[in-house]
């Protein structure tokens, strides 16, 4: 993107500053077999089967989060995005174990992240118009789950946490494709 | 003008996209079954092929699957050709019946 600058301020309008997630959908980067995109908004999405984005809904416990802290390398070279975002689910069984072994196993993942002021944050997939489908995954790092089961104290909560990290060259994309769009997809 | 998948997308024999809130297939009708969880019962459903104005609208969004490709009319062609050649022999006719 050529440099340009644009005028911002936060001061009035009082834009919706409320933090974390509400809950997210994941898909496998594969299963995305087109996007349609308007100045980085996803419009549209093409998938090679219905049925593909599962619903993650955690614990409202403030602790999820989608973070994107830009860096330099060198502080003034090659800019990347790690993004990294924590899901937590309460609860340490058997079937955790199970979701946990088969999320982890996927190499190249895709999460939408239903913010909590509404707006929809798209982690691990960078919008490329010269790619086949008009998008990549995340260019600098794969995104993928790394899953942690804790049964801590009594004093405390047992749960399933997936760690999703992966680093991109631009910042996360976000839609306009509603909840009820997503799981009809 | 009619509208089409686009070569590298007929491996996908499910494509799948919305339209107007409405799920369609691309490539070809088919059938889903979703296999249920603890809250919800496995469902079968159906995906209808999108028609020709829900691949327009798909390729009006500027989705890299579709493309817009000219259609052939062989039989109009032919009717077109049949037309023309009863046109001249009735013209041949007309003439005839003029002639002194």
């Amino acid at each position: 993107m050529a440099c340009t600058l644009t005028a911002l301020n936060s001061l009035t309008g009082c834009p919706d500053n409320t933090g974390g997630l509400q809950y997210s959908y994941v898909a496998k980067l594969s299963d995305i077999t087109a996007v349609t995109n308007t100045a980085n908004l996803i419009t549209a999405l093409t998938m090679s089967t219905t049925g593909l984005w599962k619903k993650l809904q955690y614990d409202k416990n403030d602790t999820s989060y989608f973070n994107q802290p830009g860096q330099r390398l060198n502080d003034t070279g090659a800019l990347t995005y790690p993004q990294e975002s924590l899901l937590q689910f309460g609860g340490f069984n058997a079937a955790a174990d199970l979701i946990a072994d088969g999320v982890a196993d996927c190499c190249q993942l895709v999460f939408l992240h239903v913010l909590t002021n509404g707006q929809i944050a798209v982690q691990g997939l960078e919008i490329d118009a010269n790619a086949t489908g008009g998008f990549t995954g995340t260019k600098i790092r794969d995104t993928k789950v790394t899953p942690t089961q804790s049964s801590n104290t009594s004093a405390e909560e047992a749960f399933l946490q997936f760690l999703v990290r992966g680093t991109s060259k631009h910042v996360a994309p976000f839609t306009d494709l509603t909840p009820a769009e997503i799981e009809a997809l | 003008m009619a509208y089409r998948v686009k070569k590298a997308f007929k491996i996908y024999p499910e494509l799948t996209t919305l339209v107007d809130g409405v799920r369609v297939a691309l490539n070809e009708a088919y059938v889903h079954t979703d296999a249920g969880t603890a809250q919800h019962p496995p469902k079968t459903i159906s995906i209808p092929l999108a028609t020709q104005s829900q691949l327009k609208k798909i390729f009006e969004r500027g989705d890299p699957c579709i493309e817009q490709y000219e259609e052939e009319k062989p039989v109009e062609i032919e009717n077109n050709a049949l037309g023309l050649i009863e046109q001249s022999q009735g013209k041949k006719k007309t003439m005839q019946r003029n002639e002194p």
